[in-house]
C-alpha cells in the first residue's frame, strides 16, 4: 500500500523583548540563576498580568509577515496545568481568541515554490528552566515569562524537506524582522512536529505521533524522514500507530518513545480574568506594521532579478546582514552582482569568519567594496591584485584606490604595455610556440606565467592570455 | 474597649490636627484593642513597624485626612514583611517580598497598618468560621458567626479597634458581614480600586472593600485608594473624584428601585417593616420610590452562578500554591514532583477548599466546560443584563443587606446548598455586574444588627456613597461600637 | 458531560495535587447531585444559551499596555526567601522525570 505523510508543525519562538510578556522582569539569558525575576514569574499571591506592548508589536509584524488576519482586539486565557516549570499552574497564552489567523508562508523545495498555510499564531509565556541532576531536579525561573510566540501550521507538508523548508522559512522570516534569536540550538525557535500515514488518495488523518528535542533544522528532516519510514513499516507490517509523543534523538538517529498519550491532559482552558480586552490602536498597528524589516521572499525576488542564481540567493541569505550589505553595494551601482557575490560570499566571509567578526565589526566599507568589484570587472587589475588589495582593505580600512597607488598596480590593462610584454615573451620562447603548435596545450599557460613573472604581476593574465591566443593561434595547427 | 479608635477618621483627624493625641498613641490605643480582642479577629500582628511608623509621622495638615491614623487588613492583602496567610495552611510562614497597591496607598496616605484579620480559608466561604485559626465570633453574640470571609476586619471594626478595616468582597464578603456586625461595608465599582497585591479568589468578580464606621468615612477611604495602577491591567483609568464631596454635600441621585421578589420573601416582619419605614421616609425626603419586577429565575440563578464561577476561577487562581517557591515544605519524603505538590496540597488546603476546587475544576473540563462554566457565565450575562436594564430607569437598588440573624456556629453547615434562598444571595448582585454597593445599620432585633444596603451604576461610587449619607441620616445609626455607651 | 463516578471525583483531586479521603469522596460525589441539579435549572432559564458568556462585569476595553522597560529583578536571596527546598541559587525539587518543556504544547 502507498502512504502519504502529513506533517502539521508548531513552533514556539521566544521573542527577543527587552521585558517580559506580562512582568517588568529583563529578559536576558546566562544571567546567575534566579537573578532575572519579579514577583509575577515566581508567582507570588496576588501578583497581576501587565501585557508588554513591544511583544504585541512583534506579535502584529510576525502576523503580517506571515499574511495573516491580525484580531485588532487582545484577549488572553489561562492553560491550566500542574508542573514545577510552570509557578502559577497555569500559563496565559490565547487559545480562543489568537491574535493571528488564517495565514500562509511561500517555501521552495527543488526549485518550486509551495503555500504552506497557518492556521493561529498566538502570544504566551514560556516556562522557567529545569536541570536535571542525579536525582534532584533544580529550577531556574530566569526564563519564565519571556514572552513566546506559538506558530501553528495547517497539516500541508508531506516530507521531510517540506518540513525543514518550512521550520528554514519561519526561522528566516522572525530572524529578518529582528523578533528572535531564531536560535533552535538554545532554544529560542522549538518545534513541535505532527506525523501521520494515511493512504494515499484518501482525506482522513492517520493517528499521529508527536515529536519533540528537534534542535537543528537538519534534525526536522532526519526525524521526519525517519518517522515516516517507523510508522510505514509498521503499517505495512499490519500493526498501527500509537498516538504517541517521541524525541529525536541525535546519537541514535532515531525517534524514540517519551510518553503514550493514553492520558490527554484537559487543560481547562479559560479566559484570563486579569486582562481586560485590549482594543489595539489604529496608529500603533500602523507603526508595527511599517517599521518591518524587508522579508527573506521579498529578497529572494530582487536578487533573482539582479541574476543571482537559486544556490547564490539562498547562501547569501542566511545572514540578514550579508543580504543588507550586499543590497547596498547594489545599490551603489556595482556593476557585476555576481562578482560581488563571490568576494562577499568567498573571501570576505572566510575572512570574518577565521578572525571571528561580523561584518559591521570589520573595517570594510561598501563603497570600497563596489570600486574594487568594478576594478575587477573592467579588469583594470587581476585577481590576485585583488584579493591582495581586499587583505589590505579588510585589515587597514584603506580604499582600493589609495592601495592601487601605494602597490603601484597601475595601468595594468592598459593595451601597449600588455602587447609590449607578450611581444618579448613570444620573442623569447621560440620552442613553446612550437611546443604549442605541435598540440601541447601546457605551452599557453607557461607562456602566460612568463608574461605575469615580466610584468612583476601587474597585468591581467587572461588579457595576456587573450593576447597571446591572438598571436599563435589555436593549438595543434601548424601553419 | 479603646479610648480613641472606637471613634471615626474624621473625629481623629480632628484630634490629630489639634495635637490633642499623636498617632503613636493611637496605635498604642489599637494595639490594647487588639490585646483585648475576643472574638478571634487576627492574624499576624505588626506592632513594632507600627509603632516605628507612626514615630516618623511628622506634621497633620488640615486635607490629610487619613494620616497618622491606624488601619487594619484582611490577611489576603500581601504585606511586605508581614506574614500573609489568608487563613490558610497551606502559607503558614509566608513573608510576601511586597505590599499590595491598596496597603501602599494607604500608607502613602500616611495610615499605619497594626495588625491582619482573620477570614474564611482563601477567602472562600461566607461564614467567617473556615480559618487554619477556628471560628471569628460576632461581637454582638458571641455564639453567632459575623459573617465572612472578611471576618476579622467586620468583628475588629464593630468592636472600635481601629476606624478602619480593608476586606474583600468577591459574593458579599464585605457587605454581608457588615450587616452582621452594625459597621459601613463599602464595594466600590469592579476596577475602581487596583487589585494587585490582593490574594486572588475569584479575579472577576473580587474586589478591594472595606469596613467603616461611618459613610463620610468610607468616601475618604475611596478617595485615597482609587485610580489607575500600572501593575493592575483591570484598573480603570477613568478619573477618580472626591468622594467626600458628594458625602459632604449630600450629592445623590433621585430614584429608588426596590425588588418586589425580595420583598415578598421577607419573613422577618419587624425586618420589613423597619424596610418600609425607611423607604417612606426616603420619598419625605423626595425620591422617588419604584417597586421593580426583577425576574425571579435569575435570582434563584444567583447562587449556582456565583458559586460554579468562583470555584471554577479560584482553582486556577490557587494552583500556584504548591509549597515550591513559598509556603510550608513536603512532609514524608516525596520522590516525585507530584508527590511533592500533592504532600503540601493535601495537607495544606482545608476539606471545604478541595471540595470546592474538585466541583470548580470539574466544570472547566471541557467536556464539561459547556454545560456548567460557560453556562454559569451566560447566566451571569443575563444576570447583568437585567440589572442593566433596572439601572436604565432607576438609579439605586435598595435591599436589606441581610434576611435573619446571623447564624449560629454550631448549627452551621458547609455542603453545597441543597435549597439556596436568593434573599442569602442577593448581594452577589453587585459582583456580577461591578457595581457600587455599600451596607451600612439598618436596626438591631433583639440585640442583633441588622444592615441595609444600596447599590448604584458602575462608576457612580459618589452616588452610593451620597445616596448612603442621606440614609445614614435617616436611621441616625452611625459610629457604632459594640460596647460603647 | 462527564458522569460523576467517585474515580472521576478522585482524578480530579489528583490532577489538582491533593489526596481525598473517603469520606471526603462521599461528599463531593452527593455534593454534585446538588450542583447538577444546579446546572439544569440554569439550563432552563429562558433565553441562556442566546447571550455569550461573560468575564467580565462590564466592557471597558483597555488601550495601554506596558511600555518594553525593563525594571530592576530581585536578588536570588530575596526571590528564594521564601523557599524551603533550594540548593544554592536555585529550587530543589525531587528528580522530575521528563523533559524540558514536555508540557508545552
Amino acid at each position: 500500500m502507498e502512504f502519504e505523510p502529513v506533517i502539521g508543525i508548531e513552533i514556539h519562538v521566544e521573542l527577543k523583548t527587552k521585558s517580559k510578556m506580562f512582568s517588568s522582569a529583563p529578559c536576558s539569558f546566562g544571567e546567575k540563576p534566579n537573578s532575572e525575576t519579579t514577583y509575577y514569574d515566581l508567582a507570588f499571591p496576588g501578583v497581576m498580568p501587565v501585557v508588554n506592548k513591544e511583544a504585541v508589536a512583534y506579535g502584529i509584524k510576525v502576523i503580517t509577515a506571515l499574511n495573516m488576519t491580525l484580531d485588532k482586539t487582545l484577549y488572553f486565557d489561562r492553560k491550566n496545568y500542574f508542573y514545577p516549570d510552570l509557578p502559577k499552574g497555569y500559563q496565559i497564552t490565547q487559545q480562543f481568541r489568537p491574535i493571528g489567523k488564517d495565514g500562509y508562508v511561500i517555501i521552495y523545495v527543488n526549485g518550486e515554490e509551495k503555500r504552506i498555510g497557518v492556521e493561529q499564531a498566538h502570544l504566551e509565556e514560556d516556562t522557567a528552566k529545569q536541570i536535571h541532576l542525579s536525582d534532584i531536579s533544580l529550577l531556574n525561573f530566569n526564563r519564565c515569562g519571556t514572552p513566546l510566540i506559538e506558530i501553528v501550521s495547517l497539516p500541508q507538508m508531506h516530507s521531510g524537506i517540506e518540513a525543514m523548508k518550512y521550520v528554514e522559512a519561519i526561522r528566516e522570516i522572525v530572524t529578518y524582522l529582528g523578533v528572535s534569536d531564531g536560535k533552535m540550538e538554545n532554544g529560542s525557535l522549538r518545534c513541535d512536529i505532527n506525523i501521520s500515514l494515511r493512504e494515499k488518495g484518501t482525506e482522513k488523518l492517520g493517528t499521529k505521533c508527536e515529536c519533540k528535542n528537534l534542535n537543528t533544522i537538519q534534525n526536522i528532516k532526519a526525524a521526519v524522514d525517519y518517522e515516516i519510514k517507523r510508522q510505514t513499516e509498521i503499517l505495512n507490517n499490519g500493526g498501527e500507530v500509537e498516538q504517541e509523543t517521541r524525541r529525536y534523538d541525535e546519537g541514535l538517529k532515531k525517534t524514540v518513545l517519551m510518553r503514550k498519550k493514553t492520558d490527554a491532559i484537559d487543560y481547562k482552558y479559560f479566559r484570563e480574568p486579569n486582562i481586560v480586552p485590549i482594543d489595539l490602536d489604529d496608529g500603533f498597528i500602523y507603526d508595527a506594521i511599517h517599521s518591518m524589516n524587508k522579508l527573506p521572499n521579498q529578497y529572494r525576488k530582487d536578487l533573482r532579478r539582479v541574476g543571482l542564481g537559486d544556490y547564490e540567493i539562498e547562501e547569501l541569505l542566511k545572514d540578514r546582514e550579508f543580504v543588507l550589505f550586499f543590497v547596498d553595494c547594489l545599490t551603489l551601482g556595482v556593476k557585476n552582482p555576481r562578482t560581488l557575490w563571490s568576494i562577499l560570499m568567498v573571501d570576505i566571509l572566510g575572512y570574518l569568519n577565521k578572525n571571528d567578526l561580523t561584518i559591521s565589526q570589520s573595517h570594510l566599507k561598501k563603497k570600497d567594496l563596489v570600486t574594487l568589484v568594478d576594478l575587477l570587472n573592467d579588469k583594470k587589475i587581476n585577481s590576485r591584485q585583488g584579493k591582495d588589495i581586499l587583505a589590505t582593505m579588510l585589515e587597514e580600512g584603506k580604499s582600493p584606490e589609495s592601495i592601487i597607488k601605494e602597490k603601484g598596480y597601475v595601468q595594468v590593462s592598459d593595451d601597449d604595455f600588455i602587447n609590449e610584454i607578450v611581444g618579448k615573451v613570444l620573442e623569447a620562447n621560440a620552442q613553446s610556440i612550437a611546443d604549442w603548435k605541435r598540440g601541447k596545450d601546457r605551452a599557453l599557460g607557461y607562456l602566460v606565467g612568463q608574461a605575469m613573472k615580466l610584468s612583476q604581476g601587474k597585468i591581467n593574465p587572461s588579457l595576456a592570455k587573450e593576447k597571446i591566443l591572438n598571436r599563435i593561434g589555436p593549438c595543434g595547427k601548424q601553419e | 474597649m479603646t479610648k480613641w479608635n472606637k471613634h471615626s477618621i474624621s473625629y481623629l483627624h480632628d484630634a490629630l490636627v489639634k495635637k490633642q493625641v499623636t498617632p503613636l498613641e493611637l496605635v498604642e490605643d489599637c494595639i490594647k484593642g487588639i490585646q483585648a480582642d475576643d472574638c478571634n479577629s487576627f492574624e499576624a500582628l505588626a506592632f513594632e513597624e507600627a509603632r516605628k511608623a507612626a514615630e516618623q509621622i511628622g506634621e497633620i495638615k488640615e486635607d490629610e485626612y487619613l494620616k497618622g491614623i491606624p488601619f487594619l487588613a484582611k490577611d489576603n492583602y500581601s504585606t511586605k514583611g508581614i506574614e500573609t496567610t489568608a487563613s490558610s495552611n497551606i502559607l503558614n510562614g509566608y513573608v510576601p517580598l511586597f505590599d499590595a497597591t491598596a496597603i501602599s496607598k494607604l500608607k502613602r496616605a500616611g495610615m499605619i497598618m497594626v495588625a491582619k484579620t482573620t477570614m474564611d480559608e482563601l477567602a472562600m466561604g461566607g461564614t467567617g468560621t473556615s480559618g487554619h485559626k477556628g471560628p471569628t465570633l460576632n461581637p454582638y453574640d458571641h455564639e453567632r458567626i459575623v459573617g465572612g470571609s472578611s471576618c476579622g476586619s467586620a468583628s475588629s471594626t464593630a468592636l472600635g479597634i481601629a476606624p478602619l478595616a480593608l476586606g474583600s468582597d468577591t459574593g458579599d464578603s464585605v457587605r454581608k458581614p457588615a450587616s452582621y456586625s452594625a459597621t459601613v461595608g463599602f464595594k466600590p465599582t469592579w476596577g475602581r480600586i487596583s487589585r494587585f497585591g490582593l490574594f486572588p479568589f475569584a479575579p472577576s468578580l473580587d474586589t478591594i472593600a472595606y469596613f467603616t464606621r461611618n459613610v463620610l468615612d468610607a468616601s475618604y477611604v475611596l478617595t485615597a485608594l482609587a485610580g489607575k495602577d500600572s501593575k493592575d491591567m483591570s484598573s480603570s483609568s477613568r478619573k477618580k473624584e472626591h468622594y467626600q464631596d458628594y458625602v459632604i454635600n449630600k450629592r445623590s441621585l433621585k430614584k429608588i428601585g426596590y425588588f418586589k421578589a425580595v420583598n415578598d420573601a421577607i419573613e422577618d416582619e419587624r425586618l420589613k417593616s423597619k424596610y418600609h419605614e425607611l423607604l417612606d421616609k426616603l420619598k419625605d425626603h423626595g425620591y422617588e420610590v419604584v417597586c421593580y419586577e426583577y425576574p425571579v429565575d435569575l435570582l434563584n440563578a444567583l447562587y449556582p452562578t456565583y458559586m460554579i464561577i468562583s470555584c471554577a476561577e479560584s482553582t486556577s487562581n490557587n494552583a500556584n500554591l504548591d509549597g515550591i517557591r513559598f509556603g510550608p515544605i513536603a512532609e514524608g519524603n516525596p520522590k516525585t514532583y507530584e508527590e511533592y505538590m500533592k504532600a503540601c496540597r493535601t495537607k495544606g488546603f482545608s476539606d471545604l477548599i478541595k471540595r470546592r476546587f474538585v466541583i470548580g475544576s470539574f466544570s472547566l473540563l471541557s467536556q464539561n466546560q459547556f454545560e456548567m462554566f460557560s453556562r454559569a457565565q451566560k447566566a451571569r450575562r443575563l444576570i447583568v443584563d437585567n440589572m442593566n436594564k433596572f439601572f436604565d430607569g432607576l438609579d439605586y437598588l435598595i435591599l436589606p443587606a441581610s434576611y435573619s440573624k446571623p447564624k449560629k456556629i454550631k448549627e452551621l453547615s458547609t455542603a453545597w446548598s441543597t435549597k439556596p434562598d436568593f434573599l442569602d444571595n442577593i448581594l452577589g448582585l453587585g459582583n456580577f455586574g461591578g457595581f457600587p454597593s455599600i451596607t451600612l445599620p439598618l436596626m438591631f432585633e433583639d440585640g442583633l444588627p441588622f444592615g441595609i444596603n444600596i447599590t448604584g451604576r458602575t462608576f457612580e461610587d459618589g452616588y452610593v456613597l451620597g445616596m448612603a449619607k442621606e440614609i445614614e441620616e435617616i436611621t441616625g445609626l452611625k459610629d457604632l461600637v459594640k460596647g460603647d455607651k | 458531560m462527564i458522569k460523576i463516578t467517585k474515580e472521576v471525583i478522585e482524578k480530579c483531586a489528583s490532577n489538582l495535587m491533593f489526596a481525598l479521603t473517603p469520606q471526603q469522596t462521599d461528599l463531593i460525589y452527593e455534593e454534585f447531585a446538588t450542583v447538577l441539579t444546579q446546572i439544569d435549572f440554569l439550563k432552563s432559564i429562558p433565553g441562556v444559551d442566546e447571550v455569550e458568556p461573560m468575564t467580565f462585569p462590564y466592557k471597558d476595553h483597555q488601550r495601554n499596555m506596558r511600555e518594553d522597560e525593563p525594571k530592576k529583578p530581585l536578588a536570588a536571596k530575596d526571590a528564594l526567601a521564601n523557599c524551603h527546598t533550594k540548593l544554592g541559587n536555585q529550587v530543589k525539587l525531587p528528580k522530575v522525570v521528563g523533559n524540558q518543556n514536555d508540557q508545552m504544547e
